[in-house]
C-alpha cells in the first residue's frame, strides 16, 4: 500500500498526485504518440475512432456523470459539431478555427436545451434532450442547403496551413492533440471550484444552493461545456466517417454514449475512456457474433439497442460505478489484503430519496 | 358545423388515449417518484400480447383482452420486483437510465418475438357509427368509452378499495405508510402492475387507429411529454387539459389546411 | 444591534397554516434558539429564511436589508449559511471536498480561467485549502479529512455539515437540530462548539433544537413555537416555565 506524506497543499492540487501517476501517465502518452510505429493503418484508424468516442463520452460525462443530469440526446451535439464543421471548412474556413467554431456552435445549440430545462429538475432535461435530438435529426434531413438532406454531404479532408491531410497517421495526431488538450482542460476544471460546484449539484441541490452555488447557472454552464466538447468530437468524427448522413446520428448513438459512460464509470474521467474502449469492443463482438447467432436473433435491426439496453440495466443495478469503480475496488482489495473491509464500498441502504421538500 | 363536430370527436378520442397513457406515468410518478421511460414500450408489449392471444389462440376478443390485461399486470409487477426494486433510493438519473434501457430491451425483445413489420389487429371496433350525416369510426367511440370506464374504475379503486387507499397513503408519505403497517414494497409493485395494465388497455384501444408495431412505444413517450405537468393528478382536470389540447390540435390542423 | 429580523411571517401550505404571524429578532453575536413540539413549523422558518419556501405574508430583514425574496444562493453570499435536519452532505466526495464546496462563495474566478488553472486560480485554491484546514482544526476533523462521507458515522457527518457551513465564513449560522441523534457526550461537545463559534468566530447562531439541556446551556434567548404560532419568548428559564409552553408539550390539564 502506498502511503503518501503530504508536505504541501499543492500535492493535493496537482494533477499527478504522486510519482506513480507521473510515471504511468507519461508512459501512456508516449505510447500514444508512438502508436503509428506500433500498429498498422487499420488499427490506427480504430484508435482514432476510440479517441473520438472517448471525447464525446467526456462531454456527456460532464453533464451526466458530474452534474447528475441525464441527457438522452447527446448524439445531436455530435451531429451539430460534425455538420457545422463540414459546412465551415467547405466554405474555406481554416481547419482549426472551423473546428473551434463548430464546438462553440454546438455549445450555443446546447444552451437552447439547457436554459429552459435548468429551471426544472433533471427529469425534464432528460425529456427535453430526447425531444431535442429528434428535432436535430429532422433538421439534418430537411435543411438541405446546409446538410445535404438525406443524400448527406462529403467531408473535405482537413488541411493545416495549406497542407491537405489524407493519411491516417496525421489524422491520428490531430485527434490525439484534440483529445489530450480537452482532457487536460476538463481535469483542470474538475479540480477548480466550478468542478466542485457540479459535484455539489449532483449530490444535493438544496445543499449546494444554500452554500451559495447558483444551481441554474452551474447547470447551464456545465451543459454548454459538455455540448462544446461533444461538438468538438463531432467535428473530428466528420473526418473519420468522411461522409455525413442523418442516420449516423440517431437515438442509438445517444444510447451508445450513455452506455459508454455508465459502463466506464459515472463521475470519473477514466470512465469515459474505459467506456469508449469497452463499447468499441462490444460493437465488434456483436458484429462478429451476428454470423453465429440464429437468424431470428442475429439479423434483428433491434439487436444492438437491445443488447446496449440490457448491459445498461445490468450495470445500473449491479455495478453503478462502472468498470473503473470495479477496478478501484479490486485495487483496494489487493493493497489492503488481508484487511479489506467488505463494506468499504457498500451502497448505503437508502429508501426514497425525495426531491419534494417536506 | 358537421366538420367541427367530427373533428371534436376525433380530438377528444386522441386526447383520451394520451390521457390513458399519461395515467400510467403519473401513477408511477406520484407513488414512487420515478419516471418510467419504459411506459410506452410496456404498452407496446401489452398490445402484442393481446394480438397474440386473439390471433394465435383464436380466443374471443374480449376474453383475450382481459387475459392480456392480467398478463400485463403480472408483467408490470415483475418489472418492479426484478429491476426497479434494486435501485430504490439511488439518484434520479439511475432510474432514468434504467427505465429507458428497459424500454430498449422490451422493444428489441418484442422485435425478436413478433417481428419488426407492423401488424393489424382484429377488433370488434370496426365500421362506423352514423348519426344523420355525422360519421364516426367505432374505434374512436371505443376509445372514449374505454377511457371513461377505466377512469371510473380507477376512481372507485382509489376511493374505496384497501389497496387503492394504501397506494395513496404510500404516495403521500412513505415512512408514515410503512409505520401504519402498509406493505409499501408490495404496494409499489402493485402500482407498477396497475400502470402496466392501464397502458395495455391504452395500447389495445389504440391498435385499430395505428397499427401494432414495435415502434408504438414512441407514441407512449409522446404521452410522457404531454404529462410533464404533474398537476393533473385529479382525473377530471387531467382530461380537461388533454382533451382541450388534442381537440385544439386536430382542429387547428384541419382549419389551417 | 439587530442582525436578523423576522416580521409577521406567515406560510400557508394549501389550507394548512404552517406559520402564523411569527415575529422575532436576533441581535448580533447572539445565540437564539427555537423550540417547539414536532410539526410546530420550526424548520419552516429556516426554509423561509433560506428561500426554499415563499412566505404568504411578512418580511425578513438581514442587517436592515429586506431579503424576503432573495434567491437561496444569494443568501449565502450575504453571509447566511445553514445545516439541515436530515444531513445534506455531498455523499460521494471526501470531507475535504465538502469543506471546499463550502468555500464556493469566495470564488471569484470566471470559468475560463478555471479551465486554464493559471497561477491566480492555483493560489486561491491554496488559500481555500488553508481556510478549510482552519475549520478542520477548529472542529477536530483532521482524522477524517480524506474519508468519503458515505463511510462516516452519523455523529461525524453532523460535524462535517457544521464545518462545511463554517467554511463559508458566515455572519449568521442557522443550525437545524444540531444535536439530534447524538449521544449525551456528543451533545455536550456540540454545546462547546456553539460557544466557540460565537466567541472565537463572532458568528450569530440561530438554532432549532429539542434537547433542552443544550438549549439552556448555550442560548441567550429562546422562542417557543406551537402550531405555527409564537407562544413564548425570553430566556430559557422563562420559556420553560411558561404556562403555554408546558401545555403545548404536555397537553393542557
Amino acid at each position: 500500500m502506498r502511503v503518501i506524506f503530504k508536505t504541501s497543499y499543492l500535492q493535493d492540487i496537482r494533477l499527478a498526485k504522486h510519482g506513480g501517476h507521473v510515471f504511468w501517465y507519461t508512459l501512456l502518452l508516449v505510447t500514444a504518440i508512438a502508436a503509428p510505429l506500433l500498429v498498422d493503418t487499420y488499427w490506427l484508424n480504430e484508435v482514432s475512432r476510440f479517441l473520438i468516442f472517448a471525447l464525446a463520452g467526456l462531454g456527456l460525462m460532464i453533464v451526466t456523470g458530474y452534474t447528475g443530469q441525464v441527457s438522452l440526446g447527446h448524439a445531436a451535439f455530435l451531429a451539430v459539431g460534425a455538420y457545422a464543421h463540414t459546412y465551415f471548412i467547405s466554405h474555406e474556413m481554416p481547419f482549426v478555427i472551423s473546428l473551434l467554431l463548430a464546438a462553440f456552435t454546438s455549445g450555443c445549440v446546447g444552451l437552447v436545451v439547457a436554459v429552459p430545462a435548468s429551471r426544472m429538475t433533471g427529469l425534464y432535461l432528460a425529456i427535453a434532450s430526447l425531444a431535442f435530438a429528434i428535432i436535430i435529426e429532422d433538421m439534418t434531413i430537411h435543411w438541405e442547403s446546409v446538410t445535404g438532406g438525406n443524400r448527406g454531404m462529403p467531408v473535405p479532408p482537413p488541411s493545416l496551413f495549406g497542407y491537405e491531410i489524407y493519411s491516417a497517421v496525421e489524422f491520428y495526431y490531430i485527434v490525439l492533440a484534440g483529445v489530450f488538450l480537452s482532457t487536460i482542460l476538463v481535469l483542470n476544471l474538475l479540480r477548480a471550484p466550478f468542478g466542485r460546484a457540479m459535484l455539489a449539484i449532483r449530490d444535493s441541490e438544496i445543499s449546494a444552493s444554500s452554500l451559495g452555488i447558483s444551481v441554474a447557472r452551474t447547470k447551464i454552464t456545465a451543459f454548454f461545456i459538455s455540448a462544446c466538447i461533444t461538438g468538438l468530437a463531432g467535428g473530428l468524427m466528420a473526418h473519420y466517417v468522411q461522409y455525413l448522413s442523418p442516420e449516423i446520428f440517431g437515438i442509438l448513438l445517444s444510447i451508445q454514449l450513455l452506455l459508454m459512460i455508465v459502463v466506464g464509470g459515472l463521475g470519473t474521467v477514466h470512465g469515459a475512456f474505459f467506456g469508449a474502449f469497452l463499447v468499441g469492443l462490444l460493437e465488434s463482438l456483436i458484429s462478429i457474433s451476428k454470423d453465429y447467432l440464429p437468424g431470428a436473433i442475429g439479423n434483428q435491426p433491434g439487436l444492438e439497442p437491445g443488447l446496449f439496453g440490457l448491459i445498461l440495466v445490468l450495470f445500473i443495478i449491479f455495478e453503478p460505478e462502472g468498470v473503473y469503480g470495479r477496478w478501484l475496488k479490486l485495487r483496494n482489495f489487493f493493497e489492503n489484503f488481508p484487511f479489506y473491509r467488505r463494506n468499504t464500498f457498500k451502497r448505503q441502504k437508502t429508501y426514497l430519496r425525495t426531491d419534494r421538500l417536506k | 358545423m358537421l366538420e367541427i363536430a367530427q373533428l371534436a370527436i376525433i380530438g377528444i378520442s386522441q386526447g383520451c388515449i394520451y390521457g390513458l397513457i399519461a395515467m400510467g406515468f403519473v401513477m408511477i410518478y406520484k407513488a414512487t417518484e420515478m419516471v418510467n421511460f419504459a411506459q410506452g414500450d410496456i404498452m407496446m408489449v401489452g398490445t402484442f400480447v393481446a394480438l397474440t392471444l386473439t390471433t394465435m389462440a383464436g380466443a374471443n376478443f374480449f376474453i383475450a383482452f382481459l387475459c392480456a390485461i392480467l398478463i400485463m399486470t403480472v408483467f408490470g409487477f415483475l418489472v418492479d420486483r426484478v429491476f426497479i426494486r434494486k435501485i430504490i433510493g439511488q439518484p434520479q438519473f439511475s432510474i432514468v437510465i434504467l427505465t429507458i434501457s428497459l424500454g430498449f430491451v422490451f422493444r428489441s425483445g418484442a422485435g425478436m418475438i413478433w417481428g419488426q413489420s407492423p401488424r393489424t389487429m382484429e377488433t370488434p371496433f370496426t365500421g362506423n357509427f352514423v348519426l344523420g350525416s355525422l360519421v364516426i369510426g367505432n374505434e374512436r367511440i371505443a376509445i372514449v368509452v374505454g377511457t371513461i370506464l377505466v377512469s371510473a374504475l380507477l376512481w372507485t379503486f382509489f376511493k374505496y378499495s384497501r389497496w387503492g387507499l394504501a397506494m395513496q397513503a404510500a404516495s403521500q408519505n412513505q415512512l408514515a405508510a410503512f409505520y401504519s403497517a402498509i406493505p409499501v414494497k408490495s404496494v409499489y409493485s402493485m402500482v407498477w402492475g396497475l400502470a402496466a395494465a392501464i397502458s395495455c388497455i391504452a395500447g389495445v384501444l389504440l391498435a385499430p387507429v395505428t397499427l401494432v408495431s414495435t415502434l408504438n412505444g414512441f407514441f407512449g413517450n409522446q404521452g410522457l411529454c404531454r404529462c410533464c405537468d404533474w398537476r393533473f393528478w385529479v382525473f377530471a382536470r387531467r382530461f380537461a387539459g388533454r382533451v382541450d389540447y388534442r381537440f385544439g390540435r386536430a382542429f387547428c390542423g384541419r382549419l389551417l389546411a | 444591534m439587530t442582525h436578523l429580523q423576522v416580521k409577521n411571517l406567515s406560510v400557508n401550505f394549501g389550507g394548512l397554516k404552517a406559520l402564523d404571524d411569527v415575529s422575532f429578532s436576533v441581535a448580533k453575536n447572539e445565540v437564539f434558539s427555537i423550540v417547539g413540539p414536532n410539526g410546530a413549523g420550526k424548520s419552516t422558518i429556516f426554509n423561509v429564511i433560506s428561500s426554499f419556501y415563499k412566505p404568504s405574508q411578512g418580511q425578513i430583514f438581514f442587517d436592515a436589508q429586506d431579503i424576503t425574496a432573495t434567491k437561496p444562493d444569494e443568501k449565502a453570499k450575504l453571509g447566511i449559511t445553514r445545516t439541515f435536519q436530515n444531513i445534506e452532505l455531498f455523499e460521494h466526495s471526501s470531507v475535504l471536498q465538502n469543506l471546499l464546496i463550502g468555500r464556493s462563495i469566495h470564488n471569484r474566478h470566471p470559468v475560463y480561467r478555471q479551465f486554464i488553472f493559471d497561477k491566480t486560480v492555483r493560489n486561491s485554491e491554496i488559500a481555500h485549502r488553508e481556510a478549510a484546514e482552519k475549520v478542520i482544526d477548529f472542529l477536530e476533523l483532521a482524522h477524517y479529512r480524506d474519508h468519503l462521507i458515505a463511510n462516516l458515522p452519523y455523529g461525524v457527518r453532523k460535524k462535517v455539515e457544521l464545518a462545511r457551513a463554517l467554511c463559508a465564513e458566515p455572519s449568521l449560522l442557522l443550525l437545524d437540530e444540531p444535536a439530534s441523534g447524538l449521544n449525551p457526550e456528543e451533545t455536550e461537545e456540540v454545546g462547546h462548539w456553539i460557544e466557540d463559534i460565537r466567541h472565537d468566530l463572532g458568528i450569530t447562531v440561530v438554532m432549532i433544537e429539542h434537547d433542552m439541556s443544550l438549549v439552556t446551556e448555550v442560548s441567550d434567548r429562546v422562542l417557543a413555537l406551537s402550531e405555527g404560532k409564537v407562544i413564548a419568548q425570553g430566556s430559557a428559564e422563562e420559556v420553560q416555565n411558561n404556562a403555554n409552553v408546558v401545555s403545548a408539550y404536555l397537553g393542557s390539564a
